[in-house]
């Protein structure tokens, strides 16, 4: 395809595509239900334990599934994944869902532990979700993730909530 | 707000090289291949120049670092058609890669040739993907980048210094080119801390800035060389 | 995902696309956590040792860095040792064990496990002890790593054989010492007491001594504040770096440093600037005349004043007489002057001469057992077993000669003569060797004459290589062993004996072994177990790692020094420590071990009054001008009497009665001289990307190597900056790149050692010019040591 006509499908595409949200479809090791650990009170940190320290929240490892799901309450097809996951010592291949551009340089510190930055501002109702995302989203669904953050920064009256580019763009 | 600056004393300087490796290594700069490299697109954000003036046995020798001047008055932001490259509010001049559009304006501009350009797209050499800096992107090909008086070790001076409440000090933040110098020649710190070393260094008699009569009011100085007394 | 997998996804193929075009036109850098450690060790790629800092996010290595707490090297490194990360990430690493297939040099391998490599060398071993001829067994290493060496002597010692050949060394220095002073080993330049550092031809700031410690005494030499910083003075025919940064410069002709250290002791002598106390008190043979071993030696005073004079030096050097006034001048009226030599002017004709003359010219300042001057130099007091009890067979092999000719075809003092190798083994002579090991060198690459070593090995039955990365060295062997890199592995390094105070600093892993590497220590233990007998009983039943606690312990048990810590920590230790308190620091064994651990390094910097009387050997008690056991030494190697004088000027020139030696600059009329940079250290760091981009950054030089040349030379033989030039000797010839600049004399051209590998992992190869090529096999017969200077001549080369 030649680069003019190039240009012009992508135009196109984009004022088709903006409205849509993305869409790359995603599976996960397990079909893992948010809603219902939220709701029998487990802390966001627990399994995304470096959220308070670390750049990324982090995924959990299989160990620390097997805290609580080390004895059988009742058998699922899901626990079942999850002991075949641990015993055969492969560990559990989380994809990741929120795909940061690779020059977009994010600290969950700062926010979380520093901005005191609720995890819902971000995530919004994940905690209410019974089933894995689907497809790989922005944080904020829709169209571009930094302007949502620049919106967040600009309300804010935090002097560390700047709006400078070299804070983010490395 | 701190006002970065670096003073390099040329008298302690001895051209060793050890700041052009640990920029290069820092910053995930391009290893350029030998058939680019034929074609002047070799990439140092920090460099050294030489002179040779004078003939044998006589020569004089002057070898310095050339790296960006973090200037005040940045001749290169102003050219910039997509604010890619900026005077920050933390007094370092950035340079923002996806904002970049390639258009070497500010190649131009500069007067001390301290911009790079990614004539390629970066591919670390075979095997050494693994070894790259998680700090620092790595640049597509067709943009412009630079010295960031390693930006991102301030950013994480900031993250600590906020955790503790404090601001930021002087021991916190180090370019990686001031930490290997092995001849402590390089000083780094706020300029206008006047009890910092940087900002008394920058003001002793011996301190000289490049091309000063540009204007362009750079935050990189030098302390020439001293002669000996025999 | 691949772009089809992305195309079936349907109508959003448009967003699909940007993200891989953000994972294709912006590579994704590993991205977790971020959970960031720092493991403090030690670069390995020199024998300095600086300390380093291993940055590891989520578990990757992603940075190095100097280590700031380093009593050493205080956070300064050097560019081969920050790019010290791509050799352990390198592609082209050994990953097991491999046997060769087809003849030697034919480069075709096959991986093998490491009990049939280490069967495969034991097993002949075995056999030369059975046979009574242990001393078959040649080791070649280059000796960087006290420890190691420790290991490889004691090793060598129970099996019995004497063919420990390192070539890391500088033996005219060393010998020269020894026959001075008696010492055991060289003295330290304490570099940061002295006002004034006169150079020959040392590049101090580049690849000689330790660079990035004599960098960081420089900085405190020249601090802004200093009230009077020192001087650095520069002997040499090129403009090096080093040259070019120091304040004081005498552009010699090659081969003339002996000349005028002695014209400079000559100024010292008229002028009246000698330390004549120091020279009563401390030293015989500097005024009257002697015998001694059936030969007379003039009085020293006498002999300089005799033949240096300025005005003859200025004749031969071509220095002004003014400069070299100028010179002496400044050296003999700084209060703390000291003169160094670096490994060039020693590998050169007559460098014993060289070496002779710098150390009168440091006595004859009195510089000698006191700050700023030459001290005792460092060790550290590790803990280490009894020297072992040789049985019957190893006491008949450890009392054949060397096969290096060491000791025997050199001077007595002489411990090392790998130059005389390839050519003893190529002879079989003294004896043939049956098995060889090579390990920390490439000689292939790095020694003149080096492309025989192939061939002279060919009458030896075993030849092994352990290794990081197949080399030149490797195409010689049947066995390759897979060398862990030094991020990789365990060590402990006391002070090299360079440095004037005791010091050990502690490499620990930053990763686990990537591959089925080991330690060189590992796995010459491996083998010793399994040759059985007495070298089995000689090396720790553990492995290397296990045993370094054990010897840790002697820096404890020595209740001295303190652990590396901040700067302030280690004042108030020095400051209550010399006030008679002693630091409280770990109690414990194990406790002093987690803590050398997590400090990086141990230091004592003794305070005791420095004297000269501590630099005698056992039985001496003067420094001699004219040292008979060397005098005599001198004569036995020559075959007939020598002339005195010729330990300073050199049997040829002292033949001649001083006259000039006629060179014969027919075919071959420009000098060449060889040099190193801290890029490619000589060949061994030229393996990774960076420092082959770097090689010559200051130069405007990168993936290459060059020929400075002068620019009226190049005028005149029509070549321009950059045209390709022959360069041709009596022994070889390349072609490389020209680089006009007034850093060479006219008829001398320069080019750097390094380049040029036939085989040293894929971005290497083929990169550059061997320079070494160009240099015959030429061996200095009082020293053994490596003659690397010689004679060529330069054409343009079209196309």
């Amino acid at each position: 395809m030649g680069r003019g006509a190039a240009c012009v499908s992508l135009v196109v595409l984009a004022m088709a595509v903006g409205a849509t949200g993305c869409g790359r479809s995603i599976a996960q090791p397990i079909a893992f239900n948010h809603r219902l650990h939220t709701y029998n009170n487990v802390p966001c940190l627990v399994c995304h334990a470096t959220a308070a320290s670390g750049q990324g929240a982090g995924l959990p490892d299989v160990t620390v599934c097997r805290r609580c799901h080390e004895d059988v309450l009742y058998e699922s097809p899901e626990k079942a994944k999850l002991r075949l996951a641990s015993e055969s010592g492969r560990g559990l291949r989380w994809v990741p869902v929120y795909a940061l551009r690779p020059y977009v340089y994010f600290s969950h510190r700062r926010h979380v532990t520093l901005g005191r930055v609720p995890c819902r501002s971000c995530h919004g109702d994940v905690e209410d979700q019974v089933a894995p995302f689907q497809a790989a989203v922005s944080p904020f669904g829709g169209r571009s993730g930094m302007r949502a953050c620049i919106s967040c920064h600009d309300e804010s009256h935090s002097p560390y909530a700047g709006v400078d580019c070299v804070n983010c763009h490395r | 707000m701190p006002r970065w600056g670096m003073v390099i004393d040329l008298d302690r300087c001895t051209a060793c090289g050890a700041c052009v490796a640990a920029c290069k290594v820092e910053n995930n700069v391009q290893i350029v291949s030998p058939e680019e490299s034929e074609r002047g697109r070799r990439m140092h954000w920090l460099r050294l120049l030489a002179e040779a003036q004078g003939t044998y046995p006589n020569a004089r020798i002057r070898i310095a670092p050339n790296l960006c001047m973090m200037c005040d008055n940045p001749p290169c932001t102003k050219v910039c058609p997509v604010h890619a490259t900026y005077l920050g509010a933390d007094s370092l001049v950035g340079q923002i890669y996806p904002r970049c559009i390639g258009c070497r304006y500010c190649m131009a501009a500069c007067p001390y040739s301290v911009k790079v350009f990614n004539w390629s797209h970066a591919e670390p050499p075979a095997g050494m993907e693994a070894i790259q800096n998680p700090d620092v992107s790595m640049r597509p090909r067709g943009v412009v980048e630079k010295c960031t008086f390693c930006h991102h070790r301030l950013q994480a001076a900031k993250e600590n210094a906020r955790a503790e409440n404090r601001p930021v000090r002087e021991a916190d933040y180090q370019p990686t080119c001031i930490h290997c110098c092995p001849p402590d020649a390089m000083t780094f710190g706020d300029l206008d801390d006047p009890l910092s070393a940087v900002s008394q260094l920058s003001r002793s008699a011996r301190a000289t800035q490049a091309l000063e009569h540009l204007g362009t009011e750079p935050k990189v100085y030098f302390l020439e060389r001293r002669d000996a007394q025999v | 995902m691949t772009a089809a997998g992305l195309a079936a996804a349907g109508s959003s193929w448009f967003t699909n696309r940007l993200f891989a075009m953000a994972q294709e036109g912006t590579l994704r850098v590993p991205r977790g956590a971020g959970q960031q450690r720092w493991v403090p060790t030690l670069c390995r790629l020199c024998p300095a040792g600086c300390g380093i800092r291993v940055r590891m996010v989520d578990g990757l290595p992603v940075g190095l860095e100097g280590d700031r707490a380093h009593p050493v090297s205080a956070g300064g490194l050097c560019p081969a040792g920050l790019a010290g990360l791509q050799e352990l990430v390198h592609p082209d690493r050994l990953r097991t064990p491999l046997r060769r297939e087809g003849p030697r040099g034919s480069g075709r391998w096959t991986p093998t496990t490491w009990e049939h490599a280490l069967e495969s060398i034991a097993a002949p071993l075995r056999q030369l002890r059975l046979d009574g001829h242990p001393e078959r067994f040649l080791v070649l290493e280059r000796g960087d790593s006290p420890l190691t060496r420790f290991w490889l002597e004691r090793v060598m010692r129970a099996y019995g054989s004497p063919n420990l050949v390192l070539d890391g060394g500088h033996e005219p220095w060393r010998a020269a010492w020894t026959y001075v002073a008696g010492a055991a080993h060289p003295p330290a330049a304490d570099l940061v007491h002295s006002d004034f550092i006169l150079s020959f031809g040392h590049e101090l700031f580049e690849t000689d001594g330790h660079p990035v410690w004599q960098s960081k005494v420089w900085g405190r030499l020249r601090a802004p504040d200093a009230q009077r910083p020192a001087v650095l003075a520069y002997v040499g025919p090129r403009v090096s770096p080093t040259a070019a940064r120091a304040d004081l410069r005498a552009a010699i002709p090659p081969g003339h440093e002996a000349l005028m250290a002695l014209g400079l002791a000559h100024i010292l002598i008229t002028e009246n600037l000698i330390d004549r106390s120091f020279l009563e008190r401390w030293t015989s043979g500097y005024h009257e005349p002697g015998t001694g071993a059936g030969i007379s030696w003039p009085g020293f005073e006498g002999f300089i004043r005799q033949r240096y004079a300025p005005e003859e030096v200025s004749r031969r050097t071509g220095v002004p007489v003014s400069e070299i006034f100028r010179l002496g001048r400044a050296f003999g009226n700084a209060r703390r002057p000291i003169a160094i030599v670096g490994p060039s002017p020693l590998h050169a004709e007559d460098g014993l001469a060289v070496a002779m003359a710098v150390v009168a010219l440091n006595l004859a300042v009195g510089s000698v057992g006191r700050a700023g001057g030459y001290v005792t130099g460092g060790g550290a007091p590790f803990a280490l077993p009894e020297t072992v009890v040789a049985d019957e067979v190893a006491r008949r092999g450890l009392a054949s000669p060397r096969m290096d000719g060491a000791g025997s075809a050199t001077l007595a003092a002489v411990a090392q003569s790998p130059a005389r190798l390839i050519a003893n083994l190529a002879d079989g002579k003294p004896y043939p060797a049956a098995v060889a090991l090579i390990h920390g060198t490439n000689p292939a690459h790095e020694w003149a004459g080096g492309r025989r070593l192939g061939q002279a090995l060919s009458g030896v039955g075993t030849v092994v290589s352990v290794a990081t990365i197949l080399d030149e060295s490797t195409d010689c062997a049947d066995l390759v062993l897979p060398e862990s890199s030094f991020l990789e592995s365990w060590g402990l390094l006391p002070s090299p004996s360079l440095m004037p105070f005791d010091y050990a600093g502690i490499q620990q892993p930053a990763v686990e072994p990537l591959y089925q590497s080991r330690c060189f220590e590992d796995a010459w233990f491996a083998l010793a177990r399994r040759i059985g007998g007495p070298p089995a009983a000689a090396v720790p039943a553990g492995s290397y790692a296990e045993w370094l606690p054990e010897a840790a312990q002697g820096l404890l048990a020595a209740g001295r020094g303190t652990l590396a810590g901040s700067e302030f920590q280690g004042r108030i230790a020095d400051f209550m420590e010399s006030r008679g308190w002693k630091v409280a620091g770990p109690a414990s064994p194990a406790a002093f071990w987690e803590a050398l651990r997590s400090s990086g390094a141990w230091v004592d910097v003794p305070r005791a009054e420095r004297s000269p009387a501590d630099l005698l050997g056992p039985g001496i008690e003067r420094y001699r001008f004219w040292p008979a056991p060397l005098l005599a030494e001198a004569a036995r190697v020559a075959g007939s009497p020598v002339a005195a004088e010729a330990i300073y000027m050199g049997p040829k020139a002292a033949a001649l009665g001083g006259a000039e030696r006629d060179d014969d600059a027919g075919a071959f009329p420009m000098h060449l001289l060889l040099f190193d940079t801290n890029t490619v250290w000589g060949g061994r760091t030229a393996l990774t990307p960076l420092m082959l981009e770097m090689t010559g950054h200051r130069e405007d030089i990168a993936w290459d190597s060059w020929l400075e040349i002068h620019p009226d030379t190049a005028r005149r033989l029509r070549v321009e900056n950059g045209d390709r030039v022959r360069v041709e000797s009596a022994a070889g010839s390349l072609v490389t790149r020209a680089r006009l600049a007034p850093v060479v004399p006219p008829d001398a051209v320069a080019m750097l050692r390094g380049l040029g590998h036939r085989r040293f992992g894929r971005f290497a190869t083929g990169i550059g010019a061997h320079a070494p090529s160009l240099v015959p096999a030429q061996v200095d017969v009082w020293t053994g040591t490596a003659i690397t200077t010689t004679r060529v001549r330069v054409t343009p080369a079209k196309a």
